[in-house]
């Protein structure tokens, strides 16, 4: 079996490579990015690759994978001028697609911003409510779009098995997050009145979900994230953090964000915005009846974890 | 970490080298700070001196055994008991436990945002008013089964859903197996400040046909207000009129999960804020379904939102079965609204005959 994976060098990239490079029955395995990885790797063959452009899908068409892992697509983005993520989410996708036309399965990394945060959803959200509403960012609104061209993809070319998953907050310390980055302030701010419900996935977690759509055998959209809800509150006094109640109650999402920059003089994106006030929870049970596999460790597992890590850690 | 590629240039290397040490410094500093004592808020520890530490440890004690000889003594002046002192209690077991339940570090939450122990807290505070402000009288509360799921449909009224808050009370001081229903709010509520997490935390959940379907599917009891606002934010004119069920909805997912029907009819609750009429462009700029104009509100600010001590009754009606049919009967439009029309009337039949039973608005 012939891996490739686009957006190597960042995120869950490298570790995804180094799991893929221990299977036997993984033959070789390909990567792609504008950037060549930090890590060393046994057998990961990089190319550097602007998915942006045309000749990308050339490239891939010319390698010739049988699984094309498409992790490039980009959710976190605040620094990043949002038109840039823009082409490299919709536009890469594009080209990713247009070169996998002759393989076997394709994994599209997503996230749960493309759910709307609409007070019109359930309480735990499905599968089917992901195209009910509007996202409520530059992200998820992008990540909409990935995921139409990918569903016409999956249409026309019957012969290629397409998973797209959703993974919700992924917490850790091994790969900054905004939700990280959020909790390493001194006075992390929240918006008064709201205590939202929050649902995190673990990097192992995230990282196995990957591996396992890459290899296995399941197809279709997939929300993928730790048991359980935990409160805002609980997770700032987990991480021994108090909330500063500045946020304004009233007023949009943007509002809130100028907010959030004057007075931290960080950014946070949109749909992290919104989850201070909204929160979001998911149902997760599908990819459990399709792959046999969940998360380990809970929302709750998640956050002790990241609130108390070990002090020496040993690398690798 | 890997050492990095020789070939790379020593720009990169260097930034690498100093990434890794801002983890270091990083985790050496959150350690420090595990170590440092703090409470469970994460300040540092002040220490006050210790009479005023036992003084603020005595207050609340000293502070009830004045109002016990206060009461005492005002009833051997006017013959009456003229402070409640169970009242007392509940109030100061209400306002510790508050604290209490503050100091919980990890506490369960299920995946709607319950948390059972603080939902339990505010039984106290209810059923005082259960029993003495409102002086509720409830029949047929073996109507509603001990285990296993069940809906149970209300008329609504009386602007705050203090219906709902009741009729939860009910189940529990007066059904042989007290339980939690999960009562369905309107999602506009959700949208507001301090109701969008006090309302998950106590229990409740959005209106919607996935939540009430999840719910059941647990056998929880489910309690729905299938008027809606337009319930609750109806004049005075309108009391006891129920307003239209919806669109039946609520009985598609009852049959759909099997669930039996349990009407409930409210009667008391039209009294306690009687609109007068509804402001909606306040109701509109402050995001609320409707603005009420009562004899009191806004007239006498926050002490209008006092509730009036009308007197209540509810009754549990005699479960409607839905497992007759078929769940994919649910999509037959004509049996749903027959089966909410038969619901609607066994409600509007309670509510007169309820009125009946009750000697007067407030007696």
């Amino acid at each position: 079996m012939r891996v490739l994976i686009t957006g190597v060098s960042r995120g869950l990239g490298p570790d995804l490579a180094r799991r893929l490079e221990r299977h036997d029955d993984v033959r070789a395995v390909f990567g792609l990015d504008v950037v060549p990885p930090r890590l060393r790797f046994r057998r990961l063959q990089f190319f550097r690759a602007d998915l942006r452009q045309p000749s990308a899908s050339e490239l891939i068409k010319e390698l010739d994978p049988d699984v094309v892992v498409h992790l490039a697509t980009q959710v976190a983005a605040t620094a990043a001028i949002p038109r840039q993520a823009h082409e490299t989410n919709v536009m890469g996708t594009m080209n990713v697609l247009a070169g996998s036309q002759r393989a076997r399965r394709l994994v599209v990394k997503s996230s749960t911003a493309v759910y709307s945060s609409g007070l019109e959803l359930p309480s735990l959200l499905t599968e089917e409510d992901g195209r009910r509403g509007a996202p409520a960012g530059a992200a998820g609104r992008d990540l909409r779009e990935v995921e139409l061209t990918v569903r016409e993809f999956a249409m026309v070319n019957d012969t290629v098995d397409v998973v797209v998953l959703r993974l919700g907050q992924v917490l850790g310390r091994r790969w900054p997050s905004p939700l990280a980055e959020y909790l390493a302030l001194e006075a992390p701010p929240t918006v008064p009145g709201f205590d939202p419900r929050l649902q995190l996935l673990s990097e192992d977690a995230a990282l196995e979900a990957v591996e396992r759509a890459a290899l296995g055998s399941h197809a279709g959209v997939f929300n993928v994230a730790g048991q359980g809800v935990l409160l805002l509150s609980q997770l700032l006094r987990l991480a021994g953090r108090r909330g500063r109640p500045i946020l304004p109650p009233m007023g949009g999402t943007w509002v809130r964000r100028q907010a959030y920059r004057a007075a931290t003089g960080h950014d946070l994106p949109d749909h992290l915005i919104q989850l201070l006030s909204d929160g979001q929870a998911i149902d997760c049970r599908r990819l459990e009846e399709a792959s046999g596999w969940r998360p380990r460790e809970s929302t709750a597992d998640v956050a002790v974890k990241f609130a108390a890590p070990p002090v020496f850690q040993k690398a690798g | 970490m890997a050492a990095p590629a020789p070939t790379r240039p020593r720009a990169t290397v260097e930034r690498a080298a100093r990434a890794d040490l801002d983890g270091l410094y990083r985790d050496v500093a959150l350690e420090i700070r595990a170590r440092t004592p703090q409470d469970h808020n994460g300040h540092r520890r002040v220490a006050l001196p210790r009479t005023v530490r036992r003084l603020r440890k005595q207050a609340p004690l000293l502070a009830l055994e004045g109002v016990g000889r206060l009461s005492v003594g005002l009833r051997r002046l006017t013959g009456r008991d003229v402070i409640d002192l169970n009242a007392m209690m509940a109030i100061v077991q209400f306002f510790y436990q508050q604290v209490e339940l503050a100091k919980r570090d990890l506490y369960e939450i299920d995946e709607f945002g319950f948390d059972r122990e603080y939902a339990e807290s505010f039984l106290p505070v209810f059923r005082w008013i259960y029993h003495n402000y409102w002086r509720v009288e409830t029949t047929g509360a073996a109507n509603v089964p001990g285990e296993g799921r069940a809906l149970l449909v209300s008329n609504h009224a009386g602007v705050l859903p203090w219906d709902g808050a009741m009729i939860k009370t009910a189940l529990f001081e007066e059904h042989p197996t007290p339980r939690h229903a999960r009562a369905l709010v309107a999602s506009v509520f959700f949208g507001l400040p301090v109701l969008s997490w006090f309302l998950r935390r106590t229990g409740q959940t959005v209106g919607h046909p996935a939540d009430a379907q999840r719910l059941l599917g647990r056998d929880e009891l489910v309690l729905v207000f299938p008027e809606g606002v337009k319930g609750t934010g109806k004049g005075w004119q309108n009391r006891y009129r129920l307003q239209r069920f919806g669109r039946g909805g609520y009985v598609e997912t009852a049959i759909r999960a099997r669930a039996p029907i349990i009407p409930i009819s409210v009667v008391g609750s039209e009294e306690i804020y009687p609109m007068i009429a509804n402001l909606e462009p306040v109701a509109k700029a402050v995001g609320f379904p409707y603005f009420p104009i009562t004899p009191f509100f806004p007239l006498l600010g926050p002490l209008g939102a006092i509730p009036l001590p009308s007197k209540w009754r509810i009754q549990f009606h005699e479960p409607v079965r839905t497992d007759l049919w078929d769940p994919a009967d649910a999509a037959d439009q004509r049996l749903v609204m027959s089966i909410s029309d038969h619901v609607q009337e066994i409600i509007q039949t309670g509510i007169l005959e309820n009125l009946k039973l009750r000697k007067g608005v407030f007696v």
